[in-house]
């Protein structure tokens, strides 16, 4: 599966930085290695299906009235979309070089790219709040027809999902702090760093469809 | 029938209440998951529903309540078994836990008490009260989902603070509550709305919880039967007098110890 193949490409990646560290011994090390825990997968799958089905759910509604929903679309502005999709997916980079940091032991570099990353989430809730607050100004609350509530329940859940995301990134930040890293703390900075991914994925699916399919 | 057989059936009585909750709301009884109503309905319709479905209503009403009181042998179940992470500690989490199943037990009762309640003068009485009466038993269906949340953290919390050597669950399950917790949650916002996703005939007011409610119920249900019989089975059958602190009968005490009298540790 892709998830068992990612690591040991990104730790290939690792180990041309990682001093004195033979690149079979680590593709030993990761093969068939699950980023984190199993049970932050089942936690992540099982979050994903509340967003399939409602992917579902909006588009088998947007098939009833496509007029309504397209119309509804065109009064979102993509700029904030756009600006929080690159802010999100400058966050999800540097949080993969940060748990990089983290395994590698380099603990000045991780604390400093887990703010930068932390840095990015907020940016994210100051941009959604400007643009909820644009919205509510032109009178469009979630009652105002089928699409808005789906704009603001899908924006919604995955803006409870961010702000869980900033929590975990702060437990990221505690960890790669630390001055001894052991097994356990690299196995919870990998779950961590598993969900603010999947904050991450969400919205990259999220965008195109609220704000750019017509 | 010894102790653990018992202790693993309260284990089962989550999926007993499962199948009779659902059984109880289904079609052909009361009809509330899928519901026949919305929340548009006019109170003609809530009417002419009641007055057709009387007896499907009741009999679901009666269903749900002999199926309510399953609920808590197995909360409680869960919250014994994890009582023992917190051995020699405050047994907060525990507790919390305790007064969770309390809420839960006596929603799930009063949502059934209620369904009969409707159902009781349906035929007489005034449609626009009767459709009133109606939304307060879907209310009261979906909108009780923190304290659940509250109950499935305490779970879960337990579960990955259990250093032992014999988790009482593995620590994956403890995900499982976390996104019980999180993802049971997305019902609270029906009270907003009359149409769309979040109404109480919605998606997320109605099918989504309820799907990762009683996921929840068979995962725990099932990982609660296997637990009570590894804790049980540790034990044995030789149960360590300190467990009797007000002695072993004789008789008994005789017949498992080989006639040698033992003195429960404390007492002498």
């Amino acid at each position: 599966m892709s998830l068992d193949t990612q690591l040991p490409l990104s730790d290939g990646a690792v180990s041309r930085t990682a001093p004195a560290e033979e690149p079979g011994t680590q593709m030993q090390r990761w093969a068939g290695h699950i980023p984190g825990e199993l049970g932050i997968w089942i936690f992540i799958l099982g979050d994903m299906c509340l967003y399939g089905a409602l992917f579902g759910a909006f588009l088998y509604d947007r098939g009833a009235d496509v007029d309504l929903f397209n119309r509804s679309a065109g009064s979102l502005h993509p700029t904030f979309g756009a600006i929080n999709t690159m802010l999100l997916l400058t966050s999800s980079i540097l949080v993969v070089y940060g748990v990089r940091s983290v395994r590698d032991g380099l603990s000045r570099r991780g604390p400093l790219l887990f703010r930068a990353a932390f840095a990015c989430g907020l940016g994210f809730v100051v941009v959604k709040y400007l643009e909820y607050s644009d919205l509510l100004r032109n009178d469009l609350p979630p009652t105002e027809n089928a699409f808005f509530t789906y704009y603001y329940v899908l924006t919604g859940i995955h803006l409870t999902h961010l702000l869980a995301g900033l929590c975990i990134l702060a437990f990221l930040l505690r960890i790669s702090r630390k001055a001894q890293i052991g097994p356990k703390d690299l196995r919870a900075s990998e779950s961590a760093a598993s969900f603010w991914h999947v904050v991450d994925l969400l919205w990259v699916v999220l965008f195109p469809l609220l704000y750019l399919v017509r | 029938m010894t102790l653990r057989k018992v202790h693993a059936w309260t284990g089962w009585t989550g999926v007993w209440f499962t199948v009779g909750f659902l059984l109880a709301c289904m079609p052909l009884l009361a009809w509330t998951i899928p519901p026949k109503l919305s929340p548009s309905d006019t109170p003609a319709e809530v009417k002419e529903f009641y007055v057709d479905h009387l007896t499907q209503i009741r009999a679901g009403a009666f269903i749900g309540m002999i199926a309510s009181a399953f609920y808590y042998s197995w909360g409680a179940s869960i919250a014994a078994l994890l009582r023992r992470v917190e051995n020699g500690r405050p047994p907060i989490l525990t507790y919390t836990q305790l007064g969770a199943v309390g809420v839960a037990v006596f929603n799930s009762v009063l949502y059934f008490f209620w369904m009969a309640f409707c159902a009781f003068r349906a035929d007489t009485i005034d449609p626009e009260l009767l459709r009133t009466l109606n939304d307060f038993q879907f209310i009261l269906l979906e909108f009780e989902v923190f304290p659940l949340s509250l109950w499935a953290v305490a779970i879960g919390m337990l579960i990955l603070l259990d250093k032992s050597a014999r988790p009482v669950f593995p620590r994956w399950v403890a995900w499982v509550n976390f996104w019980f917790a999180g993802l049971v949650m997305t019902g609270q916002f029906m009270i907003f709305f009359k149409t769309g996703p979040i109404a109480w005939n919605g998606l997320l007011a109605l099918y989504w919880p309820a799907f990762v409610f009683f996921c929840w119920i068979c995962v725990m249900s099932t990982m609660t039967v296997k637990g009570s019989r590894r804790e049980n089975d540790a034990v044995g059958e030789d149960i360590d007098q300190q467990t009797y602190p007000g002695g072993l009968n004789p008789a008994e005490a005789g017949a498992t110890l080989n006639g040698t009298p033992r003195v429960p540790a404390g007492v002498a």
